[in-house]
């Protein structure tokens, strides 16, 4: 799908880099970047993530810079929401998919993508977005930014892909008993949060009392349980005191746990996503591509990058590494439907 | 664990059946659940269709590209059967429910797969129910639909049926008052006859010296009181034919009036016709407060009243024939009641006499609207009541309508 890579520090540097062609461009948050400081003689589009990773460092600041392979086509969808603009060519193989991390349209996008994608393809994609949580235009092409937008790219070429999250119920199982798209309104019949509360309390010395939700809630996601397969997480990021605001929908009545993580099994999750991906890799693989969820960097603080070293450890020894991490992350393991995770490593060679 | 996990699995799917009343949304909902939580890659539910006699799909959850494997049986089936593609190397899972195919597609060990039906067949009973549900709101809801159509056409003909019955009552009523204007007409052309007749007699016989000053003043003054008395008669006839035309121009919109005055509006349409025949007819009035109402068509209602009253009498011979008209007031209504001292209406056919078409004077043409379209003034277009009793003497009509600040 990409045939080089590269990283640059500031986007002035670009020009030393690419030479004519299509490029895709993945910009750490903490960037100074304009459209009008890009390189003239290239087109490219691209996305903001709160980090991006290069080989096994992850950074804040910098550009990773993609070529396209001749065979690898891309397209702009201007509005996830409009849905009648999917388009997946017969003949893809791959789907790579960049798309607003904050929208309220990922859950339809995602069910249309599926319903269009040809049998044997897979897909891999990643939320975009900023740690401000705030939804802001973060998608970009030569001429201008997009807001709730979605970056396809489509290449003849299959990729394989591992998805691993090593989180394990502490508490399970617990019904959500009312939803509405992103918020866990009742766990239960019980307010979502003093249940959560209640179960994260018993469990830790931290209270939420005296400390930020987000830094207590970070160690304790939710899973979506499914019959014989891992859990779907959901990252819980706001609470009003009765309700918990989750990245990525939850339908009603759904049978979720209380999960926690270990630091050790989360890096050997990553590690065993890589050797599934790396297993079934196909020889027209140029690159190992990571999406690691943003919270897993947060939750893994220091020891993150030893998540890195796991993965380039067990990858292809010729396969660069790069990706990004993200508010969200896309994949369909098998054949089954493409799913939203949150806190989990995909990590797939491309 | 596994047995707990196909619990759970088992309250989700159960949960997501039943949501909706309209089987294609409940479907797609559950069919989505049911996929995702189980693995399934695609779904779909075949529904009969009794016109066709054949299976259709109605929806479908999974990749389209897996559609072509999502089959119906070929043959007559079991339910619950899995078959295995070996091209594909995919088991579909064949569900019989409510008369419809649900189809499962999934790429897993026959084992597991075993499990999902398990899993469905569990509460197969449920959503057995929940699929007739849907079907039967449907069909009530086209059943409604058909019949708030019916109650609407038939409202419609209904509706023409009266404007008929209107316009027929108003024609049969025109031919009445053709003969009233001729006995309204008669006396004031005979009057007019008659002044004409002595004008020329006084000039024939040369009553008037027109050589002497006193003659011509004479003639003078004699031709022109005859002038004036054609004159007379002439705004007379006016008054009448305007009063006849203002009688059939329809009311738009309510008119503030005493019943005092539309009972001798009334009365200088048919009065002559009435004394002509001999009958007597007495107007006491206990209040002149004025109602808001339709007049015109107010005036139709005494009318055809008197003139069944003036019918009436003619027919049975009726010596010193009355009618007595009173007008008065209780509470928050005001009464206008018409006696006549013909003998009354036979008690078995007083329950029908506003009944459309009802008519017992067939010998002279009675259209039997007249007092249909009265009621129809009175109740539908006046708010009021109209009834009829018998008293000792004869028949007497009750019209009740409510004051103005009622």
């Amino acid at each position: 799908m990409f045939s080089t890579l590269a990283f640059c520090k500031t986007v002035e540097s670009l020009h030393l880099h690419v030479r004519q062609g299509h490029y895709l461009l993945l910009v750490g948050e903490k960037t100074v970047f304009s459209l009008e400081t890009l390189p003239s003689n290239i087109s490219c589009c691209g996305a903001i993530f709160p980090r991006i990773i290069f080989e096994t460092r992850s950074f804040d600041e910098g550009i990773v810079v993609a070529r396209l392979e001749e065979t690898t086509s891309w397209s702009i969808l201007e509005a996830m929401c409009d849905t009648n603009g999917i388009a997946i060519k017969e003949e893809s193989r791959a789907v790579l998919a960049l798309i607003d991390g904050l929208s309220y349209d990922i859950e339809c996008f995602l069910e249309t993508i599926f319903d269009v994608l040809p049998e044997k393809t897979n897909i891999v994609g990643a939320g975009a977005g900023k740690l401000t949580l705030v939804q802001e235009p973060v998608i970009f092409d030569t001429h201008r930014f997009y807001e709730n937008a979605a970056l396809l790219f489509q290449s003849p070429h299959p990729m394989s892909l591992g998805v691993k999250h090593g989180w394990e119920a502490i508490v399970s199982p617990l019904m959500a008993t009312k939803t509405n798209a992103h918020c866990l309104e009742k766990i239960n019949f019980q307010d979502a949060f003093e249940v959560y509360k209640n179960a994260v309390e018993a469990d830790s010395s931290k209270r939420f009392n005296t400390m930020n939700f987000f830094d207590i809630a970070k160690a304790y996601p939710f899973g979506i349980v499914r019959y014989n397969k891992d859990f779907i997480v959901r990252d819980p990021i706001f609470t009003d005191g009765k309700s918990i605001t989750l990245v990525g929908s939850i339908d009603a009545n759904s049978v979720i746990a209380l999960l926690k993580g270990d630091k050790n099994k989360l890096i050997d999750a990553a590690k065993e996503a890589t050797r599934i991906a790396s297993k079934t890799a196909c020889k027209e693989a140029r690159s190992c591509f990571v999406v690691d969820c943003i919270s897993r960097f947060l939750f893994l603080e220091d020891t993150f990058c030893e998540e890195l070293e796991a993965i380039a450890s067990c990858k292809h020894p010729s396969l660069p590494l790069w990706g990004v991490l993200s508010l969200g992350e896309i994949a369909n393991a098998n054949d089954e439907g493409i799913e939203f995770y949150n806190k989990t490593c995909v990590v797939c060679t491309i | 664990m596994q047995l707990n996990e196909q619990l759970l699995i088992t309250y989700e799917c159960v949960s997501s059946v039943g949501t909706s009343l309209d089987l294609k949304t409940m479907i797609e909902h559950f069919l989505k659940v049911f996929s995702r939580k189980t693995g399934s890659m695609a779904s779909v539910y075949w529904q009969f269709n009794p016109q066709k006699k054949d299976f259709e799909p109605l929806c479908f959850y999974g990749k389209r590209s897996f559609s072509t494997m999502l089959v119906l049986p070929t043959e007559p089936m079991e339910n619950y059967t899995i078959v295995y593609d070996a091209k594909s190397d995919k088991e579909r899972l064949h569900v019989n429910v409510a008369g419809d195919w649900i189809v499962f597609l999934f790429h897993a060990k026959q084992n597991d797969v075993g499990f999902m039906k398990a899993i469905i067949n569990s509460f197969s009973g449920k959503l057995e129910n929940a699929i007739h549900a849907c079907k039967n709101h449907l069909e009530l809801l086209e059943m409604n639909e058909n019949l708030a159509k019916k109650v609407h056409e038939e409202v419609e003909k209904n509706r023409q049926k009266d404007q008929h019955i209107l316009q027929q009552s108003r024609l049969a009523q025109m031919g009445e008052m053709i003969s009233m204007i001729a006995h309204q007409w008669r006396q004031p052309l005979g009057s007019i006859s008659a002044v004409v007749a002595g004008l020329k007699l006084k000039l024939l016989l040369n009553r008037f010296d027109l050589e002497s000053v006193e003659g011509r003043e004479a003639h003078k003054q004699f031709t022109n009181e005859s002038l004036h008395k054609i004159e007379e008669y002439v705004r007379f006839l006016t008054n009448t034919i305007d009063d006849f035309r203002n009688f059939f121009k329809p009311d738009k919109q309510q008119e503030r009036i005493s019943l005092e005055k539309l009972v001798n509006r009334t009365l200088e349409i048919i009065g002559k016709a009435l004394e002509i025949n001999g009958i007597n007819v007495k107007v006491s009035v206990q209040t002149s407060n004025e109602i808001l109402t339709y007049t015109n068509e107010m005036t139709q209602v005494i009318l055809n009243i008197l003139k069944n009253a003036e019918d009436v009498i003619k027919e049975r011979n009726i010596p010193h024939a009355q009618i007595g008209i009173t007008i008065f007031e209780k509470e928050n209504e005001q009464y206008l009641e018409i006696e006549d001292n013909a003998g009354g209406i036979h008690e078995e056919i007083l329950p029908h006499i506003f009944e459309p078409y009802f008519s017992t004077k067939q010998e002279k043409n009675g259209t039997g609207l007249g007092l249909y379209m009265s009621k129809i003034i009175v109740e539908d277009h006046c708010q009021g009541s109209i009834f009829a009793t018998n008293t000792i003497f004869g028949a007497k009509f009750s019209i009740i309508l409510k004051k103005e600040d009622a």
